[in-house]
């Protein structure tokens, strides 16, 4: 089971939206998106209903760490607006160092009708876990523990119940600016999707080619830079190849700098034959001379990382 | 005396993000808990008295970036009709920001150096500038200005005082960059409509490319036009991003310590109307906890 983890900005909804019909629906019984809503916006309400109605399950973090959805009741009431009577997701809780758990499982059974069964995303250790989920237990069923490798120990995950357990971790090689990836080329990914049934885990779920780092807004940048994970023929693991734009002095022309980024990944998927879902849209983009914006570049690019991951398992 | 710590807090006061907060978010918070803890607010009956004796303490004590930009602005904006003069905050121009620049017949440019700035970016800043503006100005301090005089006796940068009565004098004129204009500044300077624009007014076209085009395509064709009459075309598109009111901005509704804000804000009527109503607001002795 692939859960990928997906903080619902604008973009990433939009992908996940449309990653529905051709690549979601086809690999149901193998995915399952993680859903961290960042905002209160109606295409995070409309990306819910298109996964309700396809009967995919998913998970919808209801105390958000990220952004500026932190009302858990408006967080709640977004729920409800969008569920319909479907039952087939998660709400998810995010553990972290500051949880008040006696808190969290009254709001929980104040919304009872909507939470069918939860996801808990560990990204903090408790010494009392066992008892702590216990409590959470006496009122919900736990579907997956997902555990965030680099924020737990690493024996933590025997704690959980192994059809629960999903694996967590951040493996895009972030860089501090989009021009360094110039030098970096590209960059491991993960081979987690070959090993989890072995190590004892139901499924695994990691932040795509985007990163766990959480930025509210862009900036204007002074390079373009495309991530597009691909697998390694011979070994099967998941890599990065960063396509990234050689006018990088300032901030004008992003446009043609895209073009630029866009030119090389081209030529590589030419001369190597990888394919995905986002392949044909970079084609269209690259024939008709047009920048579709940043924010399509990250959706294309989380795209082009769930279908393939999809495709390896 | 205040100490220097609150001073540097208070200062922030006299920045267009906290008046952002206070007339476009209505959030006052900030203003109130910094002049209540920093600045004994109790004893004054309005904001408007508060602002008034914060920024005269200001003047005396900690010459901030603020004190000198205002000024600027005061003088500028009394000298100079703002039917024809635009006067824009924080340019960019090539690598370097550019603290105010003023637009009517003939770009000015204004870097301030206050007593409390330090100056190891400013050779670099004033050439980036020279690619553009027709004339350049450091405005700085007595004691900073005398060194920078000697320095740029032989340039044509220009050199303005703020006094220690707060007056500007200028000590050295500008002269004439014309011969640095460079086009890549310039028409980097220009957002894409303004291009699109320029193209059209001088070629009666635009190129009919994708978007990606678009860009590289303007650029070539306007590298053709003559340097000093293209660098005179972007002067007028620029000055086409007037301000809204320009009349209030004048006006001594507007307070004198706070029309750089106001200026560089842009404010619409109603929100001077909430700013005068800010202004006017009874401080009430509230405690926060």
């Amino acid at each position: 089971m692939y859960l990928p983890y997906i903080r619902g900005k604008q973009f990433e909804l939009i992908g996940i939206r449309e990653l529905t019909p051709d690549v979601l629906i086809p690999n149901k019984a193998k995915v399952s998106p993680i859903i961290e809503p960042v905002k209160d916006s109606s295409t995070l309400k409309t990306t819910i209903k298109t996964l309700v109605d396809s009967d995919i399950n998913f998970t919808i973090i209801a105390n958000p760490q990220v952004g500026t959805f932190t009302d858990i009741d408006a967080v709640f009431k977004a729920i409800k607006s969008s569920v319909g009577q479907s039952k087939n997701y998660q709400v998810g809780i995010i553990f972290h160092n500051r949880s008040n758990h006696n808190q969290e499982i009254e709001v929980l059974q104040k919304y009872a009708d909507i939470v069918p069964a939860l996801t808990i995303v560990h990204n903090a250790t408790f010494d009392n876990i066992a008892d702590i989920l216990a409590l959470y237990e006496e009122h919900f069923s736990i579907k997956y523990n997902v555990i965030n490798l680099s924020a737990t120990s690493k024996r933590y995950h025997r704690n959980f119940e192994e059809s629960t357990r999903v694996e967590l971790d951040d493996y895009f090689n972030a860089q501090t600016k989009n021009s360094d990836y110039l030098q970096v080329d590209e960059s491991s990914f993960s081979e987690e999707h070959i090993y989890y049934q072995e190590e004892g885990f139901t499924g695994f779920s990691d932040y795509l080619s985007i990163g766990e780092e959480y930025s509210e807004t862009g900036f204007l940048p002074y390079a373009v830079a495309i991530h597009l994970s691909y697998d390694e023929k011979q070994t099967k693991k998941i890599k990065v190849k960063h396509f990234v734009s050689d006018s990088n002095d300032d901030t004008s022309d992003i446009a043609g700098k895209f073009a630029e980024a866009l030119n090389k990944l081209i030529a590589w998927c030419d001369q190597t034959g990888y394919n995905s879902v986002a392949i044909p849209i970079f084609r269209e983009y690259h024939n008709n001379g047009h920048f579709p914006g940043l924010g399509t570049l990250k959706k294309l690019s989380l795209m082009n990382h769930i279908d393939l991951v999809l495709k390896l398992i | 005396m205040e100490t220097v710590q609150h001073l540097r807090v208070l200062s922030q006061i006299f920045s267009p993000t906290m008046f952002q907060k206070i007339v476009r978010e209505n959030d006052t918070v900030l203003f109130e808990r910094q002049t209540t803890k920093y600045f004994n607010a109790s004893s004054y009956e309005t904001n408007l008295d508060i602002i008034k004796s914060l920024y005269k303490t200001l003047q005396q004590q900690y010459r901030c970036e603020y004190v000198y930009k205002n000024n600027l602005v005061q003088n500028l904006t009394k000298e100079h009709s703002l039917k024809t003069t635009l006067i824009l905050n924080e340019l960019k121009i090539s690598a370097s920001k550019a603290d105010l620049v003023m637009l009517n017949g003939a770009v000015r440019i204004f870097e301030i150096k206050t007593e409390l700035d330090d100056f190891s970016k400013l050779s670099k800043q004033l050439a980036d500038y020279q690619k553009f503006a027709d004339e350049v100005n450091i405005v700085t301090d007595k004691k900073n200005a005398d060194k920078l005089k000697v320095e740029y006796e032989d340039a044509n940068i220009g050199i303005i005082v703020l006094d220690t009565k707060n007056k500007l004098q200028t000590i050295k004129e500008a002269s004439s960059n014309t011969a640095l204009f460079e086009f890549d500044t310039i028409f980097k300077i220009l957002r894409k409509q303004e291009y699109l624009d320029l193209v059209a007014d001088n070629f009666g076209y635009i190129p009919d490319v994708p978007n990606t085009l678009i860009f590289k395509a303007c650029y070539e064709l306007l590298a053709c036009i003559d340097i000093t009459f293209f660098q005179k075309q972007v002067l007028n598109k620029l000055k086409k991003r007037k301000l809204q009111k320009p009349d209030l901005l004048k006006s001594s509704n507007t307070p004198r310590e706070l029309k750089h804000i106001c200026n560089s804000l842009d404010f619409n009527e109603q929100e001077y109307h909430k700013l005068y109503n800010f202004l006017a607001t009874e401080r009430v002795c509230t405690y926060h906890i």
